[in-house]
């Protein structure tokens, strides 16, 4: 097949300067890891998972006295209480604790840098107060790890104000011959990674604080299953810490700092470490039912928060803050919330649900209760990061009422990353009622504070790398300089060789998927958001700037993004609607995409398939564009010296839009990509997407 | 742990079938087979912090005894080979340029499964 006769627009007339991106391909690397049950276990009381648990009130900590509401709805953290304090007596976390309690009272706090301040009324304050003296009577350790190996189901660590560096666990070997290598765990072709027991025998040797949430069994398959559904019966132990309740007793969370960094640079909760003693800050393992509350996590190697095969999470109030690789990460976990978040500094991303549990499109009765959504991000700043979220196989994840500003891209998910990464392929992701702006943060300059691990576009809101049935509405955006949105196809037989990890389950939404290898970017609608608006009264909060950021003046009430939606309308993927959007003059017709799938290329403002309003999904197929998909093959490469016509352009600051600098970008780009369908190049390119296509039922 | 390197040494980097399905390339065998990959080892493998500062300061048998260990993480757990559809020499290629226009703290891995990823579609 010959695509070149394929119409394809000038997709760049609406694309802003817009090279591709292959950019969300993010991936993680771990043992091969199972989806828990969904079912609450009932071997413990309160049963265990089943559910996002709910967090017991500080107070009840020093009084023992559980709420009616406590005891009927089984909180975790009902058990034994451990304080960790620091100073003799406490007399540290004491004085800690006074001062910023008076502070809170008086100036009050940002739990989150776009939101006002938060003041203690002089009831809480006294409260709190009394509460922390109560709590530093009880005190009786000094190191958090200590408080929770003492601790067993249903227990709670409460820790005071402080600084927690845990000078043991930093003392522990990497590699620690006990472990290494006697228990790493094979997969099918001998490669190794660190088991579930090496973990849990070696807890420090990555981990600066761990949470073992079951015993150890017996071992793991000698093989990976291709099921994942359900840890292997043959490794899985009891709950030995399940319902576990962590949390500060400070008036914010940077009053209680769980520290894996050193030899930082500048002072307060946002310095940034020079050095990483751990991978890891705080591992929760297995550990179902687990609750953390009110502390930072900061200085990793790796990660702030690490949670795999876990039922069952709550994540509140809680700052991740200079982890090298994602400030939060959550793999093969179900039932998972995390609010009241802030999180800055990572190199990858600040929040990264992964291998999500197939609890959408692709749903089986493993999930009784399905479609229902496994993982909430609510009510978070993500911001200054390489990104702000990522999450390859993101199933079922849900990101809403969240502020994403200051990072290279805002959001990305994807199915690039399928190997290790059970769900193939990614769907029913949900992003709504989000303000997601001025993402225009180029950490790959050579000054950049962040040093980013991974490759994504500069001046980005969203990227779909290979998503299903996604759903993005209700949101802002606006003053991302490249891209609003991006959405664009995996074929299968690019995830991985291989083919992805795992079984595919029916209900993906692609046509003849997964007989006919493209089984992704189907069935996305974005609706009813605002794009290059700004809503009334916003500004920018004040902390954008503490980084170089290029940011619109504040003020204005419109703000473009370069281009509001690109798509690269793969050839067959089918359903892909986007209705009742408006731009930045309040009206649809100001709202810019990158074409019609294939007809009427390049002229302005290039709306994309809308589909009778969302009505007719099946009015929406794509007829394919080789320019697009040349420039995401380009943009898959990295950073390098342009090489061609379509040099991808996604490691520097984009221009403004609307500047004179853009418009010069577009001519370059609209010519660049004409003189490229003439090439042998394209002629190439044309036969291997066509072969890809072959039964899919579109014809060029 | 900070700022240590460490060489690897569990990977072995004898030019196997694998490697050479997969379209290996550079230096001789004998070279190769006496290489080991760069980058901080960490649960049996380099492939989670080796990025391109460690790259840069690699030999060009080291390279390709890093592209090696890469690609047995990078491929199915559930793959009985680490034959993957990015030839050796292509990633090479791609890190080669990638690591000279690019920041070091680049993972190589993160970089890898997204060429990787996009290889059949490489017409050059």
């Amino acid at each position: 097949m010959d695509l070149r006769g394929i119409r394809w627009k000038v997709a760049l007339a609406g694309a802003a300067l817009g090279l591709v991106v292959p950019g969300a391909a993010l991936a993680h690397l771990e043992r091969p890891s199972y989806w828990p049950d969904p079912a609450p276990d009932t071997s413990v009381r309160p049963a265990a998972g089943g559910r996002v648990p709910l967090a017991s009130p500080l107070r009840t900590a020093v009084t023992g006295k559980r709420t009616r509401r406590q005891s009927r709805s089984g909180r975790a953290g009902t058990g034994d209480v451990r304080v960790v304090c620091q100073g003799r007596g406490g007399a540290r976390s004491m004085r800690l604790a006074e001062a910023s309690i008076r502070r809170a009272r008086t100036r009050g706090y940002r739990l989150r840098p776009s939101q006002p301040t938060t003041r203690l009324s002089a009831r809480q304050a006294r409260e709190l107060l009394e509460i922390n003296r109560r709590l530093r009577a009880k005190c009786r350790y000094h190191s958090v790890q200590e408080a929770i190996d003492a601790s067993g189901n249903n227990d709670r660590v409460v820790i005071m104000p402080g600084t927690y560096t845990e000078p043991e666990s930093r003392k522990q070997p990497e590699n620690d011959p006990r472990c290494n290598p006697s228990l790493l765990q094979k997969d099918a072709s001998g490669d190794q990674a660190p088991s579930y027991a090496y973990q849990v025998t070696c807890p420090h040797d990555q981990n600066l604080i761990y949470v073992q949430g079951r015993a150890l069994k017996g071992e793991p398959l000698a093989e990976p299953r291709t099921d994942r559904r359900g840890i292997p019966a043959q490794e899985l132990g009891r709950c030995v810490r399940c319902n576990l309740q962590i949390e500060g007793s400070g008036a914010k969370p940077e009053d209680v700092i769980l520290d894996a960094g050193s030899d930082y640079e500048g002072s307060g909760p946002e310095a940034s470490p020079g050095g990483h003693a751990k991978h890891v800050v705080l591992r929760a393992d297995r550990a179902d039912g687990f609750v953390g509350r009110n502390f930072l996590m900061r200085g990793a190697r790796e990660h702030g928060f690490y949670t795999e095969e876990t039922d069952g999470t709550l994540l509140d109030r809680v700052k991740f803050f200079w982890n090298a690789d994602y400030g939060h990460l959550a793999f093969t976990s179900d039932h998972q919330r995390v609010q009241n978040c802030d999180g800055m500094g990572a190199g990858d991303a600040v929040v990264y649900p992964g291998a999500a549990p197939e609890t959408g499109s692709q749903s089986t009765d493993f999930y009784p209760d399905a479609p229902r959504m496994n993982t909430v991000i609510t009510r978070c700043d993500l911001r200054h990061s390489t990104l702000g979220f990522s999450g390859s196989m993101g199933n079922a994840v849900r990101i809403t009422d969240n502020h994403i500003y200051g990072n290279a891209t805002g959001i990305a998910s994807d199915t690039l990353s399928s190997a290790g990464h059970p769900g193939f392929p990614s769907d029913s992701s949900r992003i709504d009622n989000n303000y997601i702006y001025a993402n225009n943060f180029n950490v790959y300059d050579p000054g950049s504070p962040v040093k980013p691990l991974v490759t994504v576009p500069v001046g980005a809101g969203v990227i779909y790398a290979g998503m299903n049935d996604a759903r993005v509405h209700d949101n802002w955006f606006f003053d991302n300089w490249r891209f609003g949105t991006l959405l664009f196809a995996v074929p299968d037989a690019l995830t991985s060789y291989g083919g992805p990890e795992g079984d595919v389950f029916p209900g993906v939404r692609c046509a003849g998927a997964p007989v006919v290898p493209l089984s992704t970017s189907c069935g996305n609608h974005y609706f009813r958001n605002r794009v290059g608006q700004v809503p009334k009264g916003f500004e920018f909060p004040e902390i954008l700037d503490r980084y170089p950021v290029p940011h619109s003046k504040a003020g204005a009430r419109a703000m473009p993004n370069g281009t509001d939606f690109w798509w690269d309308e793969f050839l067959s993927n089918r359903e892909n609607c986007w209705y009742g959007n408006r731009g930045p003059d309040g009206t649809a017709q100001s709202v810019t995409g990158s074409g019609e799938a294939g007809a009427f290329p390049g002229l302005p403002p290039n709306p994309l398939p809308d589909c009778a309003d969302g009505r007719t999904p099946s009015l929406s197929i794509g007829l394919g564009d080789l320019a697009k998909e040349a420039y995401l093959v380009e943009c898959a490469q990295g950073p390098k010296a342009p090489t061609g016509p379509i040099a991808c352009d996604w490691y520097s600051a984009p221009p403004r839009p609307g500047s004179a600098e853009q418009a010069a970008l577009r001519r370059r780009y609209e010519a660049a990509s004409t003189a490229f369908l003439a090439t042998p190049a394209a002629d190439a390119l044309g036969k291997l997407v066509g072969d890809l296509a072959k039964g899919a039922g579109v014809t060029p | 742990m900070s700022g240590r390197r460490i060489r690897g040494a569990l990977v072995p980097v004898a030019a196997t079938a694998a490697a050479l399905a997969a379209g290996c390339g550079g230096g001789d065998g004998a070279s190769r087979a006496a290489a080991l990959p760069v980058g901080d080892l960490s649960g049996g493998s380099v492939a989670t912090f080796v990025d391109c500062g460690d790259w840069r300061g690699a030999s060009r048998d080291e390279r390709y005894a890093t592209i090696e260990a890469l690609r047995g993480r990078l491929t199915p757990e559930l793959s009985k080979t680490n034959a993957s559809p990015l030839a050796d020499d292509r990633a090479y290629e791609v890190f080669q340029a990638a690591c000279a226009h690019g920041p070091e703290s680049l993972r190589l891995y993160k970089l890898y499964v997204r060429v990787q990823g996009f290889a059949p579609l490489m017409t050059g």
